[in-house]
């Protein structure tokens, strides 16, 4: 039984319950897609392409080899398969460039999928692979995205007076920034296994994904399959950052070979081709240039970003660069904004959404530039920061968010204050202090909830929100538990199969809570709608007369049930009254507009001139998330996330050379932080519920990946008297700087 | 990937330039290569095999004088393998420039050579460091040739071991494997005996 089980109503949203889910996984009970074991499954290895970009001209699959089953090539897959579909953000241009399955008659980056090998062990298929022979015509890579001739998305925004304002501005301040390519890099690399039954035409596909029902969706477009006739079965995932939103072009293709060859095909990645094949996060660059009168206000913002998208478009690919452009006015209260975003198609892999997607972009472009602008009007970074600070909500941008809620002073004040415990400067290193603030885009669009209470009481909760690390067994437990005035163990939560859940949307953008939270909670309100109209039936008294308090409904004449004597009865057609539906339970769908989280970071450093070396000595994170239901997991969500900050900040980057290879495709070159680099922390909250949802709830699964990286470049452009370096902060690229610094 | 090697040999550079037009003997300077004994159509086709390590990649592909410019006694050579067993290939164009000077010849070897494959994937350096090593022997051997001295017959069953040559950052590697390794074992000592 987890830890907090017997713990009563009315207490749990807010507390620091342990997460139920850790035992299974800390023992190596919980079962992830790899340890799934159909029988007579064959397994898949995937021939890739070794260019960056070539014609095929021939693939020869080999005539035999131990333990073979079959080759699949584009040919063979032929008109069962379409590209991926791709998702147009709001206003923009996005070209016809949906991934292909598999390559056809061209490939355009190295590891794109070319043949589908099938054997009957995945070394087999691997050796299999090696023997298939594929000539190539190589052609020119275009590896710099302001080099690339083709663009696969264009948007632009442009509102209010800029060139007025500009014109009349006392200052104008312009910046290039920019945030190289990472990966997502979650222990548990992609997976899926695809089964069909050919008597019901039934094909049953187990993904290591987000959610159930945006694979499904994917799927049924590529496939042409009516949505009915797949099923889509998540089992425990060993994390995402956003990497796991789209399938893989690899799950279509052994989709297609588990139907033609009548057996389950299981495909599960090593590292190498996650590294090669996975959609890689950021690489994008940002011109901001704003314009400020006396007072340091900004008049106005102007940004042109260019995001390196790579070879084709996966279907969330234009999403986090439209989200960086929308959110180029940040924190700040500003007039008039002009913003430009070209999407380059380059010889890599796609790019697609990672933790913060596009939220950590555009703090990085505009609080660097703020920085920037506070040191050419010899202001204090802060102080800048509050003369533009939003102060009153719903506010609307002139890019055309509007943002919710939220104290945005009160984040950076409680964020100054933290970060007062850094510790004192050591005398011989260049010390920078950085503040970075942001607001993130979370919520949106509905989710689902069903809920029921079984006769014996227990309440099963069907969540179209799925967990992929989050916690969701835990604070959506809390939720329920608190609503219904049951102990949390009698709660018991089911995600992640699209024939048990109801239809949803899924988890991405810090929108579980909020979204999947506030679903639940209209389910679990319309069942206490119920069974107090039967409870009034039960106990003889008017309904409006019955009080539901704690767990229980009261008549005010008398007589008490609880929940579970309701449940009890509601089960048995002889105690309902006529014309009563058999059964406790409910189905809710919760939509909402977007909401905005938002927070400010602190951040203190220090750069050893000799070496370059870059310690970070302190950070300090605050976040709005609306109102906290779990603040130890609510924690653990920041302190991750400012883990995976400091690693773009330190080490973090996929390196390409001219030729188009991926020069970092394991972890001996693709470094990831580790427990030994990690600062002192303080993390610090401030809740400004949300109006848009019955919990308040806003979201902050991102903040700490997206405020961490600001503060840190700030305090590394602070410590090297002003000079900007783009992250990661090598000792090499910051020895040179500090050089400079120096010489100046 | 584009690399540059220099030396000196006290031969008159009219035979420098002759012996460079002989495929079959600038290939034999090639570590771990061989080839057929007669090319067609000016294509001469042979194999490589160069060991890292534990793992040996054999390439098989063709070699053949793309160009020669006898007034500039400038030469190139265009290079193209692929992995016998495996997806990767290799390709180099070899340029040589020669300058003559008191009956010795300066050869200035340029390589620009295009890897693919796992081989390209070896990670930040090793691959420089690799294709350094072939061409650093190539040199040696093209010398020794030159010199008319036969190229000693290749160590490790005919393929090109380098690593000697890259043995420092494959060390350090191995060390911080090593040490994943001992912290592995020793974790999993401590849940063993729980």
């Amino acid at each position: 039984m987890g830890a907090g089980a017997g713990v009563r109503a009315a207490k749990l949203v807010g507390a620091p319950v342990v997460r139920r889910e850790d035992e299974r996984i800390l023992r190596g009970r919980a079962r992830y897609l790899d340890d799934i074991e159909l029988p007579r499954q064959a397994h898949a290895a995937f021939v890739r392409s070794v260019h960056a970009h070539a014609r095929l001209t021939a693939v020869r699959a080999p005539e035999t080899a131990e333990g073979l089953v079959a080759v699949f090539t584009a040919d063979e897959l032929g008109e069962r398969v379409r590209p991926f579909p791709v998702q147009a953000p709001d206003g923009a241009t996005v070209a016809d460039a949906g991934h292909p399955v598999l390559a056809g008659e061209e490939v355009r980056y190295a590891g794109q999928p070319i043949a589908l090998v099938l054997a009957e062990s995945r070394a087999l298929a691997e050796d299999a692979a090696e023997l298939v022979e594929v000539d190539y015509e190589p052609l020119d890579p275009v590896v710099d995205p302001r080099r690339a001739g083709e663009r696969l998305l264009e948007w632009s925004r442009s509102s209010g007076d800029v060139e007025g304002a500009f014109a009349r501005s006392a200052r104008v301040v312009r910046g290039r920034y920019a945030l190289p390519r990472l990966v997502a890099a979650p222990i548990e690399t992609r997976g899926a296994i695809a089964a069909h039954d050919p008597g019901t035409d039934r094909l049953t596909v187990w993904c290591s994904a987000q959610d159930p029902h945006r694979p499904l969706a994917q799927l049924s477009h590529i496939l042409g399959r009516a949505d009915d006739t797949i099923r889509v079965v998540v089992p425990e995932v060993g994390g995402a950052f956003g990497s796991k939103g789209v399938v893989g072009a690899e799950v279509p293709a052994i989709a297609v070979a588990a139907i033609d060859l009548g057996r389950p095909v299981k495909w599960a990645e090593d590292r190498l081709e996650n590294f090669q094949a996975a959609y890689q996060g950021r690489g994008m660059d940002g011109d901001v240039e704003l314009a400020l009168d006396r007072e340091g206000r900004i008049l106005a913002v102007r940004a042109r970003l260019l995001a390196d998208l790579g070879a084709y478009l996966y279907s969330t690919t234009a999403i986090p660069p439209h989200t960086a452009a929308m959110l180029m006015c940040g924190v700040y209260d500003i007039a008039a904004a002009e913003v430009e975003l070209v999407g380059a198609r380059t010889n890599k892999v796609p790019t697609g959404p990672y933790r913060g997607a596009g939220r950590p972009e555009a703090a990085y472009f505009l609080e660097r530039a703020v920085d920037d602008a506070a040191r050419a009007l010899g202001a204090d970074p802060v102080a800048l920061r509050r003369v533009n600070l939003v102060r009153s909500f719903p506010h609307d941008t002139p890019l055309g968010w509007t943002y919710d809620s939220g104290d945005y002073e009160r984040c950076l004040d409680v964020a100054l204050e933290l970060s007062a415990g850094a510790p004192p400067p050591s005398g011989s290193g260049l010390r920078g202090t950085g503040v970075g603030m942001y607001v993130e885009r979370a919520g949106g669009m509905w989710e689902s909830a069903e809920a029921t209470v079984e006769p014996s009481g227990r309440v099963v909760i069907r969540s179209s929100s799925s967990p992929h690390g989050q916690g969701h067994e835990t604070t959506f437990a809390q939720i329920a538990a608190d609503r219904l005035g049951v102990p949390i163990g009698d709660v018991v939560l089911r995600f992640g199969d699209s024939d048990v859940v109801p239809r949803g949307v899924g988890t991405f953008a810090s929108r579980s809570t909020a979204m999947g939270g506030s679903a639940i909670v209209l389910a679990l309100d319309r069942v206490i709608a119920r069974a107090r109209a039967l409870a009034a039936h039960l106990l003889g008294a008017d309904v409006d007369t019955v009080v539901w308090e704690d767990g229980h409904f009261t008549a005010r004449g008398g007589g008490t049930l609880s929940l579970g004597d309701v449940a009890a009865a509601a089960y048995q057609p002889e105690r309902l009254p006529a014309g009563t539906d058999v059964g406790l339970h409910a189905s809710a769908r919760f939509r909402s507009p977007l909401i905005f989280s938002s927070g400010a970071y602190a951040a203190t450093v220090e750069i050893d001139p000799d070496t370059g070396i870059l310690r970070v000595l302190h950070v300090a994170g605050v976040d709005d998330g609306g109102t906290i239901v779990n603040p130890l997991l609510a924690h653990g969500q920041v302190l991750g996330g400012i883990a995976q900050g400091l690693g773009e900040c330190l080490v973090e980057e996929a390196v390409h050379d001219e030729a188009g290879q991926l020069r970092t495709a394991s972890f001996a070159d693709y470094s990831l932080l580790t427990a030994a680099e990690m600062p002192a922390l303080a993390i610090g909250d401030v809740q400004t519920p949300s109006p848009y949802n019955p919990l308040g709830a806003k979201g902050l699964g991102e903040g700490g990946a997206i405020g961490s990286l600001p503060a840190l470049a700030n305090a590394v452009a602070d410590a090297l008297g002003g000079r900007h370096v783009d992250p990661p902060y090598s000792a090499e690229k910051l020895w040179l700087a500090s050089r400079e610094a120096a010489e100046r | 990937m584009k690399l540059t090697n220099e030396f000196e040999v006290a031969v008159p550079i009219e035979r420098t330039w002759e012996t460079l037009l002989d495929v079959p003997r600038v290939a034999r300077a090639l570590p771990g290569a061989t080839i057929e004994p007669e090319g067609e159509g000016g294509a001469w086709r042979g194999t490589m095999k160069v060991r890292l390590g534990p793992v040996t990649t054999e390439y098989a592909g063709t070699a053949r004088i793309q160009d020669a410019d006898e007034d500039d006694r400038v030469a190139s050579y265009r290079v193209e393998g692929r992995e016998l067993r495996g997806q990767g290939s290799a390709a180099a164009t070899i340029t040589t420039r020669l300058a003559g000077a008191d009956g010795a010849t300066r050869v200035v070897v340029e390589t620009d050579m295009q890897v693919t494959g796992r081989q390209a994937q070896l990670g930040r350096g090793l691959m420089e460091q690799l294709a350094g090593a072939i061409l650093d022997d190539f040199a040696a051997r093209l010398e020794q040739e030159l010199r008319g001295v036969a190229a000693p017959a290749d160590a490790g069953g005919g393929a090109l071991d380098v690593g000697a040559a890259v043995r420092g950052p494959l060390i350090e590697r191995a060390a911080l494997v090593g040490v994943g390794v001992l912290a592995g074992l020793a974790l999993g000592r401590l849940v063993w005996r729980r």
